[in-house]
Protein backbone atom coordinates (compact mmCIF):
# COMPACT_ATOMS: atom_id res chain seq x y z
CA UNK A 1 0.00 0.00 0.00
CA UNK A 2 1.49 3.47 -0.88
CA UNK A 3 1.29 6.41 1.06
CA UNK A 4 0.87 9.20 -1.72
CA UNK A 5 -2.60 10.04 -0.96
CA UNK A 6 -3.48 10.71 2.28
CA UNK A 7 -6.85 11.69 2.90
CA UNK A 8 -7.58 12.88 6.59
CA UNK A 9 -11.27 13.63 8.32
CA UNK A 10 -10.30 15.34 11.92
CA UNK A 11 -13.51 15.07 13.21
CA UNK A 12 -13.95 10.96 12.15
CA UNK A 13 -10.06 10.71 13.39
CA UNK A 14 -9.24 13.55 15.53
CA UNK A 15 -6.23 11.55 17.06
CA UNK A 16 -4.67 11.40 13.15
CA UNK A 17 -1.53 13.30 12.34
CA UNK A 18 -2.18 16.51 10.49
CA UNK A 19 -0.92 15.94 6.89
CA UNK A 20 2.11 18.50 5.59
CA UNK A 21 0.44 21.22 3.72
CA UNK A 22 1.38 20.52 -0.02
CA UNK A 23 1.61 23.46 -2.34
CA UNK A 24 -0.94 24.24 -4.09
CA UNK A 25 -0.71 22.28 -7.82
CA UNK A 26 -1.23 24.40 -10.51
CA UNK A 27 -4.56 24.30 -12.05
CA UNK A 28 -6.52 23.90 -8.78
CA UNK A 29 -9.37 26.38 -7.89
CA UNK A 30 -7.71 28.28 -5.85
CA UNK A 31 -4.70 28.87 -8.22
CA UNK A 32 -7.12 29.74 -11.28
CA UNK A 33 -8.72 32.32 -9.39
CA UNK A 34 -5.48 33.78 -8.62
CA UNK A 35 -4.74 33.39 -12.07
CA UNK A 36 -7.94 34.56 -13.08
CA UNK A 37 -7.48 38.20 -10.90
CA UNK A 38 -3.83 38.75 -11.81
CA UNK A 39 -5.21 38.48 -15.94
CA UNK A 40 -8.14 40.98 -14.83
CA UNK A 41 -5.73 43.44 -13.15
CA UNK A 42 -3.51 43.39 -16.38
CA UNK A 43 -6.52 44.34 -18.42
CA UNK A 44 -7.41 47.53 -16.33
CA UNK A 45 -3.82 48.97 -17.32
CA UNK A 46 -1.74 49.76 -19.63
CA UNK A 47 1.50 47.50 -20.07
CA UNK A 48 4.97 49.51 -19.51
CA UNK A 49 6.88 46.95 -20.99
CA UNK A 50 7.41 48.97 -24.02
CA UNK A 51 9.00 51.92 -21.73
CA UNK A 52 11.08 49.22 -19.84
CA UNK A 53 12.26 47.76 -22.97
CA UNK A 54 13.40 50.91 -24.20
CA UNK A 55 15.00 52.04 -21.47
CA UNK A 56 17.14 48.77 -21.09
CA UNK A 57 18.30 48.69 -24.58
CA UNK A 58 19.42 52.14 -24.27
CA UNK A 59 21.13 51.24 -20.34
CA UNK A 60 22.77 48.27 -21.76
CA UNK A 61 24.34 49.68 -25.33
CA UNK A 62 25.68 52.92 -22.74
CA UNK A 63 27.24 50.25 -20.42
CA UNK A 64 28.60 48.02 -23.15
CA UNK A 65 29.67 51.16 -24.96
CA UNK A 66 31.66 52.03 -21.77
CA UNK A 67 32.96 48.86 -20.37
CA UNK A 68 34.45 47.94 -24.67
CA UNK A 69 36.31 51.50 -24.31
CA UNK A 70 37.52 51.38 -20.70
CA UNK A 71 39.03 48.13 -21.59
CA UNK A 72 40.51 49.17 -24.54
CA UNK A 73 41.91 52.23 -22.46
CA UNK A 74 43.26 49.68 -19.75
CA UNK A 75 45.28 47.47 -23.06
CA UNK A 76 46.21 51.07 -24.44
CA UNK A 77 44.91 50.05 -27.86
CA UNK A 78 42.80 52.89 -29.81
CA UNK A 79 39.28 53.70 -29.02
CA UNK A 80 36.69 51.52 -31.27
CA UNK A 81 33.97 54.38 -31.19
CA UNK A 82 35.03 57.18 -29.13
CA UNK A 83 37.93 57.72 -26.17
CA UNK A 84 36.72 58.16 -22.46
CA UNK A 85 38.85 61.72 -22.45
CA UNK A 86 36.59 62.90 -25.53
CA UNK A 87 33.33 61.82 -23.25
CA UNK A 88 34.29 62.82 -20.53
CA UNK A 89 35.93 66.39 -22.17
CA UNK A 90 32.56 66.56 -23.88
CA UNK A 91 30.00 66.40 -21.22
CA UNK A 92 32.14 68.25 -18.38
CA UNK A 93 33.39 71.17 -20.33
CA UNK A 94 30.40 73.15 -21.15
CA UNK A 95 30.24 72.31 -24.99
CA UNK A 96 27.60 72.56 -27.51
CA UNK A 97 27.46 68.39 -27.09
CA UNK A 98 27.32 68.57 -23.84
CA UNK A 99 24.14 71.16 -23.86
CA UNK A 100 22.78 68.85 -26.21
CA UNK A 101 23.15 65.41 -24.47
CA UNK A 102 21.95 66.61 -21.51
CA UNK A 103 18.70 68.16 -22.44
CA UNK A 104 18.08 65.08 -24.70
CA UNK A 105 18.85 62.87 -21.37
CA UNK A 106 16.97 65.15 -19.63
CA UNK A 107 13.61 64.52 -22.04
CA UNK A 108 13.79 61.22 -22.49
CA UNK A 109 14.19 60.75 -18.37
CA UNK A 110 10.85 62.99 -18.21
CA UNK A 111 9.00 60.51 -20.78
CA UNK A 112 10.28 57.39 -19.51
CA UNK A 113 8.93 58.82 -16.10
CA UNK A 114 5.77 59.53 -17.38
CA UNK A 115 5.67 56.43 -18.97
CA UNK A 116 5.94 54.56 -15.59
CA UNK A 117 4.14 56.72 -13.17
CA UNK A 118 1.24 57.71 -15.84
CA UNK A 119 -2.29 56.02 -14.42
CA UNK A 120 -2.64 54.02 -17.86
CA UNK A 121 -6.12 52.97 -17.70
CA UNK A 122 -7.65 51.48 -20.28
CA UNK A 123 -11.10 52.13 -19.52
CA UNK A 124 -12.05 48.77 -18.08
CA UNK A 125 -13.53 47.44 -14.70
CA UNK A 126 -13.85 44.26 -13.27
CA UNK A 127 -16.73 42.67 -12.13
CA UNK A 128 -17.71 39.80 -10.24
CA UNK A 129 -19.29 36.61 -12.36
CA UNK A 130 -19.22 33.80 -10.74
CA UNK A 131 -15.83 32.33 -10.05
CA UNK A 132 -13.86 34.54 -12.37
CA UNK A 133 -13.75 38.03 -12.62
CA UNK A 134 -15.24 39.94 -15.81
CA UNK A 135 -13.39 42.84 -17.55
CA UNK A 136 -16.04 45.16 -19.63
CA UNK A 137 -15.35 48.26 -21.33
CA UNK A 138 -16.65 51.12 -19.46
CA UNK A 139 -18.47 51.64 -22.39
CA UNK A 140 -20.72 48.80 -22.52
CA UNK A 141 -20.75 49.67 -18.35
CA UNK A 142 -22.81 53.18 -19.39
CA UNK A 143 -24.65 51.68 -22.28
CA UNK A 144 -26.23 49.34 -19.69
CA UNK A 145 -26.91 51.81 -17.24
CA UNK A 146 -27.94 53.99 -19.64
CA UNK A 147 -30.70 51.31 -20.89
CA UNK A 148 -31.82 50.84 -17.35
CA UNK A 149 -32.26 54.82 -16.57
CA UNK A 150 -33.78 54.88 -19.55
CA UNK A 151 -36.41 52.15 -18.97
CA UNK A 152 -37.00 53.50 -15.59
CA UNK A 153 -37.73 56.81 -16.50
CA UNK A 154 -39.58 55.75 -19.91
CA UNK A 155 -37.87 57.56 -22.29
CA UNK A 156 -36.00 56.43 -25.09
CA UNK A 157 -31.42 56.11 -24.74
CA UNK A 158 -31.45 59.30 -26.69
CA UNK A 159 -32.64 60.96 -23.50
CA UNK A 160 -29.99 59.80 -21.44
CA UNK A 161 -26.10 60.28 -21.12
CA UNK A 162 -24.33 58.35 -18.83
CA UNK A 163 -20.16 59.54 -17.88
CA UNK A 164 -18.26 57.34 -16.00
CA UNK A 165 -15.09 58.18 -13.76
CA UNK A 166 -12.90 55.70 -11.56
CA UNK A 167 -15.66 55.45 -8.90
CA UNK A 168 -18.63 57.38 -10.06
CA UNK A 169 -21.03 56.86 -12.67
CA UNK A 170 -22.90 60.52 -13.80
CA UNK A 171 -26.57 59.92 -15.27
CA UNK A 172 -27.51 62.96 -17.34
CA UNK A 173 -31.82 62.50 -17.94
CA UNK A 174 -33.31 65.05 -20.44
CA UNK A 175 -36.89 64.64 -19.46
CA UNK A 176 -39.73 64.74 -22.70
CA UNK A 177 -41.19 67.70 -22.74
CA UNK A 178 -44.49 67.23 -20.09
CA UNK A 179 -43.66 64.30 -18.50
CA UNK A 180 -41.81 64.80 -15.03
CA UNK A 181 -39.08 61.92 -14.57
CA UNK A 182 -39.27 60.38 -11.07
CA UNK A 183 -35.35 60.81 -10.29
CA UNK A 184 -35.53 58.95 -6.92
CA UNK A 185 -36.91 55.70 -8.97
CA UNK A 186 -34.23 55.73 -11.66
CA UNK A 187 -31.32 56.39 -9.56
CA UNK A 188 -32.95 53.33 -7.05
CA UNK A 189 -32.87 50.96 -10.49
CA UNK A 190 -29.24 51.97 -11.58
CA UNK A 191 -28.50 51.22 -8.00
CA UNK A 192 -29.83 47.88 -8.24
CA UNK A 193 -28.31 47.29 -11.11
CA UNK A 194 -24.82 48.13 -9.87
CA UNK A 195 -25.20 45.96 -6.76
CA UNK A 196 -26.24 43.53 -8.85
CA UNK A 197 -23.20 43.65 -10.90
CA UNK A 198 -20.80 44.03 -8.27
CA UNK A 199 -18.60 46.51 -9.96
CA UNK A 200 -15.04 46.14 -7.93
CA UNK A 201 -14.25 48.92 -7.15
CA UNK A 202 -17.29 49.84 -6.14
CA UNK A 203 -19.02 52.17 -8.68
CA UNK A 204 -21.91 54.30 -7.29
CA UNK A 205 -24.13 56.39 -9.66
CA UNK A 206 -25.42 59.84 -9.54
CA UNK A 207 -28.55 61.08 -11.20
CA UNK A 208 -29.57 64.38 -12.57
CA UNK A 209 -32.34 64.84 -13.95
CA UNK A 210 -32.49 68.31 -16.60
CA UNK A 211 -34.65 71.15 -15.55
CA UNK A 212 -35.46 71.54 -19.32
CA UNK A 213 -37.37 69.10 -21.41
CA UNK A 214 -37.45 68.11 -25.22
CA UNK A 215 -39.72 67.57 -27.77
CA UNK A 216 -39.68 64.76 -29.92
CA UNK B 1 -50.99 34.61 -17.31
CA UNK B 2 -51.80 36.77 -14.83
CA UNK B 3 -48.21 38.25 -14.94
CA UNK B 4 -48.24 37.80 -18.50
CA UNK B 5 -51.26 40.19 -18.29
CA UNK B 6 -50.56 42.87 -15.79
CA UNK B 7 -46.56 43.22 -17.41
CA UNK B 8 -46.60 45.88 -20.18
CA UNK B 9 -45.26 44.71 -23.63
CA UNK B 10 -41.58 46.15 -24.36
CA UNK B 11 -41.32 49.35 -25.84
CA UNK B 12 -42.52 52.94 -25.29
CA UNK B 13 -44.64 56.12 -26.52
CA UNK B 14 -43.61 58.87 -28.27
CA UNK B 15 -45.75 61.70 -28.85
CA UNK B 16 -44.21 64.08 -31.41
CA UNK B 17 -44.51 67.71 -31.42
CA UNK B 18 -46.67 67.70 -34.47
CA UNK B 19 -49.34 65.67 -32.66
CA UNK B 20 -49.46 68.55 -29.76
CA UNK B 21 -50.06 71.26 -32.49
CA UNK B 22 -52.58 69.36 -34.27
CA UNK B 23 -54.66 68.68 -30.77
CA UNK B 24 -54.23 72.11 -29.30
CA UNK B 25 -55.72 73.81 -32.56
CA UNK B 26 -58.23 71.08 -32.99
CA UNK B 27 -59.32 71.83 -29.15
CA UNK B 28 -58.91 75.47 -29.95
CA UNK B 29 -61.34 75.62 -32.92
CA UNK B 30 -64.11 73.87 -31.28
CA UNK B 31 -63.63 75.82 -28.00
CA UNK B 32 -64.06 79.03 -30.30
CA UNK B 33 -66.28 77.55 -32.78
CA UNK B 34 -64.42 77.92 -35.36
CA UNK B 35 -63.20 75.79 -38.09
CA UNK B 36 -59.95 74.18 -37.79
CA UNK B 37 -58.43 75.88 -40.89
CA UNK B 38 -58.50 79.29 -38.80
CA UNK B 39 -56.27 78.22 -36.10
CA UNK B 40 -52.61 77.67 -35.52
CA UNK B 41 -50.57 76.11 -32.78
CA UNK B 42 -47.28 75.98 -31.54
CA UNK B 43 -45.58 73.72 -28.97
CA UNK B 44 -42.14 74.48 -26.99
CA UNK B 45 -40.69 73.37 -23.35
CA UNK B 46 -40.84 76.16 -21.20
CA UNK B 47 -39.17 74.23 -17.44
CA UNK B 48 -40.15 70.70 -18.25
CA UNK B 49 -43.58 71.80 -19.04
CA UNK B 50 -45.40 71.98 -22.72
CA UNK B 51 -46.00 75.52 -23.28
CA UNK B 52 -48.64 76.14 -26.58
CA UNK B 53 -48.44 79.43 -28.25
CA UNK B 54 -52.38 79.34 -29.80
CA UNK B 55 -53.14 81.67 -32.64
CA UNK B 56 -56.60 81.78 -34.15
CA UNK B 57 -60.07 83.72 -35.61
CA UNK B 58 -62.78 84.38 -33.63
CA UNK B 59 -66.96 84.72 -34.03
CA UNK B 60 -68.10 88.26 -34.20
CA UNK B 61 -71.31 87.08 -33.43
CA UNK B 62 -70.86 85.44 -29.99
CA UNK B 63 -69.63 86.65 -26.43
CA UNK B 64 -67.48 89.45 -25.84
CA UNK B 65 -64.22 88.66 -27.54
CA UNK B 66 -61.72 89.21 -24.67
CA UNK B 67 -63.95 86.87 -22.52
CA UNK B 68 -64.51 84.32 -24.93
CA UNK B 69 -60.76 84.14 -25.43
CA UNK B 70 -60.19 83.92 -21.79
CA UNK B 71 -62.32 81.17 -21.31
CA UNK B 72 -61.01 79.58 -24.61
CA UNK B 73 -57.06 79.85 -23.54
CA UNK B 74 -58.42 78.38 -20.19
CA UNK B 75 -60.46 75.80 -21.69
CA UNK B 76 -58.34 74.52 -24.65
CA UNK B 77 -54.93 74.01 -22.09
CA UNK B 78 -56.99 71.80 -19.38
CA UNK B 79 -58.39 69.88 -22.58
CA UNK B 80 -55.02 69.56 -24.31
CA UNK B 81 -53.41 68.56 -20.56
CA UNK B 82 -56.46 65.56 -20.13
CA UNK B 83 -56.03 64.48 -24.12
CA UNK B 84 -52.50 64.05 -24.14
CA UNK B 85 -51.23 63.35 -20.92
CA UNK B 86 -48.89 66.50 -20.73
CA UNK B 87 -48.02 68.58 -18.18
CA UNK B 88 -49.25 71.97 -19.60
CA UNK B 89 -47.14 75.37 -18.63
CA UNK B 90 -47.71 78.75 -20.48
CA UNK B 91 -50.82 78.87 -23.01
CA UNK B 92 -50.81 82.19 -24.99
CA UNK B 93 -53.34 82.93 -27.39
CA UNK B 94 -53.67 85.64 -30.17
CA UNK B 95 -56.57 86.49 -31.79
CA UNK B 96 -55.60 87.33 -35.23
CA UNK B 97 -59.08 88.59 -37.34
CA UNK B 98 -63.32 88.20 -36.49
CA UNK B 99 -64.99 85.61 -38.25
CA UNK B 100 -68.40 86.87 -39.47
CA UNK B 101 -71.53 84.72 -39.53
CA UNK B 102 -71.35 85.43 -43.51
CA UNK B 103 -68.06 84.09 -43.75
CA UNK B 104 -68.06 81.45 -41.61
CA UNK B 105 -69.19 77.89 -43.31
CA UNK B 106 -71.18 77.10 -40.06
Amino acid sequence: MTDDIVITDAAAAPSAPAAPAAPTAPGTPRDISRTARALAKRLQGRSRSVWVTVMLLIAVAAAVLLGVEAVLFALGRPPALVSLDAVRAALTDGGTTGAVVAVASGLFAALCLWGALAPGRTHRRAFAAGRVPMVVDDAIVAGALSRTAAASAALGSSHVTTRLGGRRARIAITPATGFAVDGAAVSTSVDELLSRLGAAPALTARVDVASEGRLS
Amino acid sequence: MDAARSTPPAGRITIAARAYERVAAAVLADELGVPVRMTRASVRDAGGALAVDLSSGIRSDGPPVAAAAASARTRAGERLGALTGARIGDVRLRITHLVTPERSPS
